[in-house]
């Protein structure tokens, strides 16, 4: 990959995080009108999408990216008020950039007519521009840094310019004033022969390029008078105007190139444009190739790029800052090491095997960070369905409040990525067919506005991510209806949840009255089901009818990080997840009730629980070993609460957990190994399981 | 050699600080009191054999208005000098019709002595042609 390249990717991935920061921001005024801090992030995601267009070069981005600054700036004066439409044409303009940056991936050019459209509706919303705001920004600029800057400004006056008392060197001589005019070249194509010449007319036209500290708004204000009547273009070629050349140039389609230096207009440009055709179609006319040919290598190509784009990882520089630290510190432990070993005498034992432990150490948090690049949190998907939720409501006019709980959960990135679009059809799923209007929810005694809850969280080794909608709930008869015509029940069989699910994600299964742009089309939910299940995962539905319904993906950890805390029972290593933990204390044989042979209960925080050496759970016990441990893990797995005995508790620790089953076979009650920072091997607790051998096994000793 | 800037309004406080401010950065005054006023003392000059460099004109004032004023400047010799219009803010349309009318400026009041002399410079040669 090129340098080019690369800056694209990094341009890519970060607009797609700033566009979705706009969402959310958006969002968020929309639910509360007066948010400054929300406007703020918002003004700040557009203003650092705006400049980065503008470095990578796709102007025609960053031209309409700063009209919708420019409008952003206007609501933070309180001169503009926000209204629903606003905030609809904003979120809509949201999705545009998005159009227009896939374009830029593509090298596709964006629909004028549509930009043209656009930018009208853009400058009816933000009216005339006045003075005032001319010199206020330019204050605020100045406080900036200092460093060079390159533009390369096109003056083309209107040939009365004279007309207007402005005087064209005047203009020049200001400029030399804010800096130095590396290159003029004057145009003086356009001058009529002696006896036609007006001399109260301009003829010329002039191209320069401007060497200075000025912000490009200073570089503006020199134009202040005559800017607007006139067409003057001031392009930064800050970072691409290198010995005297602008790289762009050899960059940029001959058309653009024109448009920029040579002095034809986007609308010439256009109609010549119109006139050539593509090669795709010239191919066709001479009978090459057919048309479906073309489409299919059109698709395929875009294809590729999507994969590729999709490739790319947008990590955290923080992360990566750690990496680095954490490298740097491993360079100093091992050369610490090395010296000790050749200094003179006997070896410094005790100094080496601190370095080793502390290298140890290092390498321990070294592997944690490595495999937490992969990880992210469901944040940014959880944001999009916020913002999807919303449209499908404000399409449908109905009123969803969207909770989200849970959103820091991590999960591989190639899971989020198999998993984002099935649970885009689920959420669709839940405003079309879940969530009631407003009139039919008031007149069933509910609140007009529903409910929508993303929720994600870890639990016996799995994340679970949960949709439950306050809707109307699964319409259970006519779904048995549809069953027993497609075939697919028998009628007098009950419907049980896992049997539900089988129904309504069977391919053709649809009772939807209407087909709307969102879902119904009847093989939603089939497809979701298969996408779940293709990266290990299940789903499961539960409902009720009037109170609404629970979508439920469990998805499996394999590359999740799990935190857990590290114990030591009968020489071997644990690891138990955090998240079951409610306690950790030193066994105090006084507060056990022990009831039959071997059954235990302990106090703890005012009540008895269970208790069970770890030992006995997986019966690693021999006859020496029996003994009680002497630390008390509790733990809460939702459903029971219980309590655990081992010999040692260490450190908590972030393992990268590997299951078995692949290599071995499942085991109950152990969700997968994790090899530790001293190489060896513990086996991570699967809580769930442990809960039901740890039942099951109480029940047995009882009997 | 000095620029004479002619600066026209009907307020006696406003043409005096600008005519305080235009003398300090070194400019030379001429002071009229509406467009009518202006229109003689631009005669006068012009017979005197100077050339003004710059009319600095309010917009709303008796007898003669800064736009008709305006006007009949780009009707006359003076054609192509260039022209400053203040307004009020509650005048922000006139910015337009200032510039229909042949203005080549303008600048809303109240402005600071600095926003001032920048926009003189935009108008006004600060060396010898």
């Amino acid at each position: 990959m090129n340098e080019l390249e690369e800056t694209l990717q990094v341009f890519f991935a970060e607009t797609e995080d700033l566009l979705r920061r706009s969402e959310e921001s958006l969002l968020h005024i929309e639910a509360a009108p007066g948010s400054g801090p929300d406007l703020e992030e918002l003004f700040r995601a557009i203003h650092t999408l705006k400049s980065g267009s503008a470095m990578v070069g796709f102007n025609t981005l960053s031209g309409y990216v700063h009209l919708i600054e420019n409008l952003l700036d206007r609501i933070r004066n309180n001169q503009l008020p926000v209204t629903r439409p606003l905030i609809s044409f904003l979120l809509e303009d949201v999705d545009f950039i998005r159009t227009m940056v896939d374009g830029c991936a593509n090298g596709a050019d964006v629909d004028s007519d549509i930009l043209n459209a656009r930018k009208a509706q853009l400058n009816r919303f933000l009216g005339i521009k006045g003075v005032k705001e001319a010199t206020r920004e330019s204050a605020a600029d100045s406080s900036k840094a200092k460093k060079w800057h390159y533009y390369h400004i096109n003056l083309n006056f209107r040939e009365d310019l004279f007309d207007s008392g402005h005087d064209p060197l005047l203009i020049l001589l200001n400029l030399t004033e804010i800096g130095e005019c590396v290159e003029i070249a004057a145009d003086t194509s356009e001058l009529p022969c002696y006896k036609e010449m007006d001399f109260y007319k301009l003829y010329i036209s002039w191209q320069v390029i401007l060497k200075t500290t000025a912000s490009i708004q200073e570089v503006e204000d020199v134009f202040m008078f005559v800017k607007d009547e006139h067409n003057i273009v001031i392009d930064d070629i800050t970072d691409r105007y290198i010995e005297g050349v602008d790289l762009q140039l050899g960059a940029i389609p001959l058309g653009e190139a024109l448009v920029k230096r040579g002095g034809i207009t986007k609308e010439d440009l256009k109609s010549a444009l119109d006139k050539q055709k593509k090669l795709g179609e010239i191919l066709i006319d001479e009978g090459k190739i057919n048309k479906e040919a073309v489409q299919k290598m059109v698709s395929l190509q875009q294809e590729s790029r999507y994969v590729y784009r999709k490739t790319s990882l947008r990590v955290d520089v923080k992360k990566i800052d750690h990496l680095v630290n954490l490298a740097e510190e491993i360079g100093i432990n091992l050369s610490r090491v090395q010296s000790l070993l050749i200094r003179e005498g006997d070896l410094p034992r005790n100094e080496i095997e601190q370095e080793i432990e502390s290298l140890l150490k290092i390498n321990r948090e070294f592997q944690e960070q490595v495999a937490g690049i992969r990880m992210f949190s469901l944040k940014g998907t959880f944001q999009r369905f916020q913002r999807i939720v919303r449209d499908a409501a404000y399409d449908q006019k109905k009123q969803i409040k969207v909770i989200l709980s849970g959103i820091n959960t991590e999960l591989d990135k190639e899971v989020i990525e198999y998993i984002a679009d099935p649970l885009k059809h689920l959420v669709r799923n839940c405003v079309d067919h879940g969530i009631e209007l407003p009139e039919e929810r008031v007149a069933a005694g509910k609140p007009a506005e529903g409910t929508i809850e993303f929720k994600a969280y870890q639990k016996g080794g799995k994340i679970f991510i949960q949709i439950c909608d306050d809707g109307n709930g699964l319409d259970m008869e006519k779904i048995h209806r549809r069953a027993l015509e497609i075939g697919l029940n028998t009628a007098g069989e009950k419907l049980d949840n896992d049997r539900l699910v089988e129904i309504i994600c069977h391919p053709g299964f649809s009772t939807a009255s209407s087909v709307t742009e969102l879902s119904g089309r009847g093989v939603g939910l089939n497809v979701v089901k298969t996408e779940i299940e293709r990266v290990g995962g299940l789903m499961q539905i539960e409902t009720k009818k009037g109170k609404g319904t629970v979508f439920t993906l469990v998805l499996p950890l394999t590359f999740a990080l799990t935190e857990a805390l590290h114990v030591r029972d009968q020489g071997r290593s644990y690891l138990v997840p955090l998240w079951g933990i409610i306690g950790v204390e030193k066994f105090k044989p006084e507060r056990v009730r022990t009831f039959g042979a071997n059954e235990k209960v302990y106090r703890f925080m005012g009540e008895y629980l269970p208790l069970m050496n770890l030992y006995r759970i997986y019966k690693t016990m021999t006859s020496e070993n029996d003994r009680d441990g002497t630390i008390t893990v509790f733990l809460d797995t939702g459903k029971q609460r219980f309590g655990i005995l081992v010999d040692e508790a260490l450190d908590p620790y972030k393992a990268v957990i590997k299951t078995i089953e692949s290599n071995y076979q499942s085991v109950r009650g152990v969700s997968g190994a994790t090899i530790m920072g001293d190489g060896s091997a513990a086996i991570v607790l699967d809580l769930l399981g442990l809960e039901e051998i740890f039942f099951k096994t109480a029940r047995l000793a009882t009997n | 050699m000095e620029k004479l800037i002619f600066v026209v309004d009907d307020s006696p406080t406003v043409r005096s600080s600008i005519s305080f401010c235009l003398n300090n950065a070194g400019y030379k005054v001429t002071e009229a009191k509406d467009g009518k006023d202006a229109l003689e003392k631009l005669a006068n000059v012009k017979e005197e054999g100077q050339i003004p460099s710059l009319i600095v004109t309010d917009v709303n004032m008796p007898r003669m208005d800064g736009i008709a004023f305006i006007k009949k400047v780009k009707e006359g010799d003076f054609r192509f000098l260039p022209i400053l219009v203040l307004t009020t803010e509650s005048e922000e349309s006139m910015i337009e019709k200032g510039r229909a009318a042949g203005a080549s400026g303008w600048l809303v009041k109240p402005f600071q002595p600095e926003q001032f002399l920048w926009a003189i410079k935009k108008l006004v040669w600060t060396i010898d042609e």
